[in-house]
């Protein structure tokens, strides 16, 4: 027999009972199809929860203080150090001081963040409103927090008025403290809980004299180098944190949750192959008496092994592509509908159920190999026959 | 008769006993014979005494508990399942009562099932199948399933499927046994023609005296042993002869009939039972007459 041959068999097995043929690709297509659903669903919540803790960069971010330590220093020669290790990209230094706020008549403690500009956006977390600073522009972030308390409930009101700061220096191997006075306008705010504090670029402080910095954030040039990198400084002595500790909680917490929709999924495939192994089971019997027809011209065991397996195989893999396309589909809807109310109540736009190629190839590999092991049984069965028992079989 | 030459067939000391139970059934009891190249045998016997497991036996599907089945000098009850498979795909066509022809595939896929088990390219088959259908004069029905054929058109198709692969060998399991009588005729007359014209080797099973002049020899078969093997000359002639006898037969049963409603209708009885008063009565004579 030609291996060609057992598909046109298997095409007129396939036309001549439609009905039986629907409900053995339909058992793989359900199966199929909701593991692909929640594995998708799985997928999704884990790229939005990552999306929304962390950017890219985070991934590379290293955080470093002096920790407990009083020997160690901080400063511009500790930043020069830092800069000359050979995997990090940038180090933004953070000098912060404790500052009385002023606006119009309202005045407040604060406390001052000053970075360098160019890692603005690194430093302060999403804007509420307005932009952040640069070294053109000057001028400062404030917390949702701090506008509330100089009188701004509103926070896109502040932006523009005139804030005045007395800030407070220490000086440099003393405990005594300079005050220093500036004006900044708000440039925009950042929405906290109730964490009272603003930024600034470190060029407006130029004129200052001050010790060390309070904390300095190292930037990796790749987040594979994020642990040696870690290594290097700590190793210098240094407390070192990293945005992406917390990242790999979460991953682990949703791999969790992936495992969970899995096994609900395999459930799934689990009943969909008893389907699967009973309809071809009962095929099986109902096609006794041909292949009773086909031993007595002339089929070898082999023949028949091949024609039954390559049947189930062919459904596993017809019922695999349609219940990939179906789980996307129910995916895509949900995404579409989600993000049509998204869109309507001015939410974020988000991707709830992704399917990419690995998952779809992975069900395919899996649909093939579940008709292969559903089949193997009563095409062995088929294979084994007595053929004038099968003649006779009614 | 080509009595001379090695035998197609050859059976020795042949015994099958199936195991019911505690039960031994001695389905066949040290047959012995051999078929000749060309030869046209006919196995006869009563429903039960062994005819179509000795044909099984022949055509691989039943093994026997003793004795050598050799066909063209290679003893069967020496081969493998897989070696079984294509003695009966390359060496023997079988025709069944039954048909058993698969719903599930056209006609001509049908035919050309055993082709496709031994290989043959798609295109080739089908045409080589499409040719026997004309043969036996199907050629405008091959796309059809057997489903929608007549029994004796499902039966053409199962003898071109037999013929299918060139087989030396012939074997029909009571062909005609699924068919009205004119319908057997005509098969019988295929059977024939196969056997003359295309020098075909047949062994076939029937239970139906009728047909035993179609036979250079008929083995007469009693509880799973042959009784009796009585050799005859075919004539060409002879076979017509008896044809049209029987065809004079039937013509005069039916005129017959109809006198017979012509006085139903006279002594105003229901016909149909009127021949069924007068067919019991001739049965009634008819065995009075054999007892004595
Ligand atoms: N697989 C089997 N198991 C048990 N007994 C069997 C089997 N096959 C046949 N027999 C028995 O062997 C005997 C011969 O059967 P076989 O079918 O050869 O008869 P036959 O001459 O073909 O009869 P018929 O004219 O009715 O077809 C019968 O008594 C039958 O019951
Ligand atoms: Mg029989």
């Amino acid at each position: 027999m030609k291996p060609i041959d057992v598909f046109y068999i298997a095409k007129d097995t396939f036309r001549s009972n439609k009905l039986r043929t629907f409900l053995t690709v339909g058992a793989v297509v359900i199966g199929i199809g909701a593991i692909v659903f929640l594995v998708s669903l799985g997928r999704g919540l884990e790229e939005i929860t990552v999306k929304q803790i962390t950017s890219s960069e985070a991934l590379r971010l290293l955080n470093v203080s002096k920790g407990k330590s009083d020997i160690l220093k901080l400063d511009a020669e500790t930043v020069k150090k830092f800069k000359d290790i050979e995997s990090i990209e940038s180090v933004s230094p953070r000098a912060s001081f404790s500052v009385q706020a002023t606006l119009g008549e309202t005045t407040t403690e604060s406390v001052l963040h000053s970075v360098e500009s160019k890692f603005a956006k690194l430093e302060v977390n999403t804007l509420a409103s307005g932009d952040y600073f640069t070294d053109a522009t000057g001028g400062v972030v404030v917390s949702s927090t701090l506008s509330k308390l100089l009188g701004y409930e509103n926070t896109s009101e502040i932006l523009g008025k005139e804030i005045g700061l007395a800030i407070f220096i220490p000086v440099k191997g003393t405990t005594d403290v300079v005050r220093k006075e500036k004006t900044y306008t708000v440039h925009g705010v950042v929405e906290t809980e109730d964490e009272n504090y603003l930024f600034a670029p470190l060029s407006s402080l130029a004129d200052v004299e001050f010790g060390e910095y309070s904390s300095v954030k190292a930037l990796a040039k790749a987040p594979e180098l994020l642990a040696s990198t870690r290594t290097t400084i700590q190793d210098m002595g240094y407390f070192v944190e990293s945005p992406a500790d917390t990242l790999t909680e979460v991953t682990v917490v949703f791999n969790v949750v992936k495992v969970i929709l899995a096994i609900f999924g395999v459930i799934a495939l689990v009943v969909a192959s008893i389907g699967m192994f009973n309809t071809l089971t009962i095929s099986l019997l109902e096609r006794t008496r041909d292949i009773g027809i086909m031993k007595s011209v002339g089929a070898t065991n082999r023949d028949v092994m091949a024609i039954f397996l390559s049947e189930a195989l062919v459904v596993g893999l017809i019922g695999g592509v349609i219940g990939i396309g179906a789980g996307w589909l129910v995916g895509f809807l949900a995404n579409s509908g989600i993000n049509i109310l998204a869109e309507r109540y001015g939410g974020e736009t988000v991707q709830l159920f992704i399917v990419n190629l690995d998952l779809a190839v992975a069900m395919l590999i899996l649909s093939v190999l579940l008709g292969f092991i559903t089949g193997l049984y009563p095409s062995w069965r088929a294979s084994r026959l007595n053929p004038l028992w099968a003649l006779r079989y009614e | 008769m080509t009595r001379n030459s090695t035998p197609v067939i050859e059976l020795k000391n042949v015994t099958k006993e199936f195991f019911l139970g505690k039960n031994v059934l001695h389905a066949l009891k040290n047959i012995d014979f051999s078929v000749h190249p060309g030869e046209y045998v006919i196995l006869f016997g009563p429903s039960g005494c062994g005819k179509s497991t000795l044909l099984n036996v022949i055509a691989g599907l039943e093994p026997p508990t003793k004795g050598v089945v050799r066909i063209r000098g290679e003893d069967l009850t020496h081969l493998s399942m897989s070696q079984l498979a294509r003695h009966r795909r390359e060496k023997i066509g079988i025709v069944f009562q039954q048909f058993n022809l698969l719903k599930t595939m056209n006609i001509v896929n049908n035919v050309a099932l055993p082709e496709l088990f031994r290989g043959v390219r798609r295109s080739t088959r089908q045409h080589r199948a499409k040719e026997l259908l004309r043969e036996v004069g199907l050629g405008e029905y091959y796309s059809h399933r057997p489903a929608e054929l007549s029994g004796g058109q499902q039966q053409r198709v199962a003898i071109a499927r037999a013929l299918v692969n060139n087989p030396w060998i012939l074997l029909a399991d009571e062909p005609t046994g699924n068919v009205d009588s004119a319908t057997a005729e005509e098969i019988m007359a295929i059977f024939h023609d196969l056997n003359r014209k295309s020098k075909r080797t047949i062994l076939l099973v029937t239970h139906n005296p009728d047909y035993l002049h179609y036979g250079d020899r008929v083995l007469y078969m009693r509880d799973g042993e042959i009784i009796k093997s009585i050799e005859q000359q075919r004539s060409e002639k002879e076979i017509q002869d008896v044809r049209l006898t029987r065809e004079a037969r039937k013509l005069a049963r039916e005129s017959r009939r109809s006198e017979l409603d012509a006085q139903a209708r006279a002594l105003h009885i229901n016909p149909k039972e009127f021949h069924q008063e007068v067919d019991l009565a001739r049965e009634i004579l008819m065995r009075k007459r054999t007892k004595k």
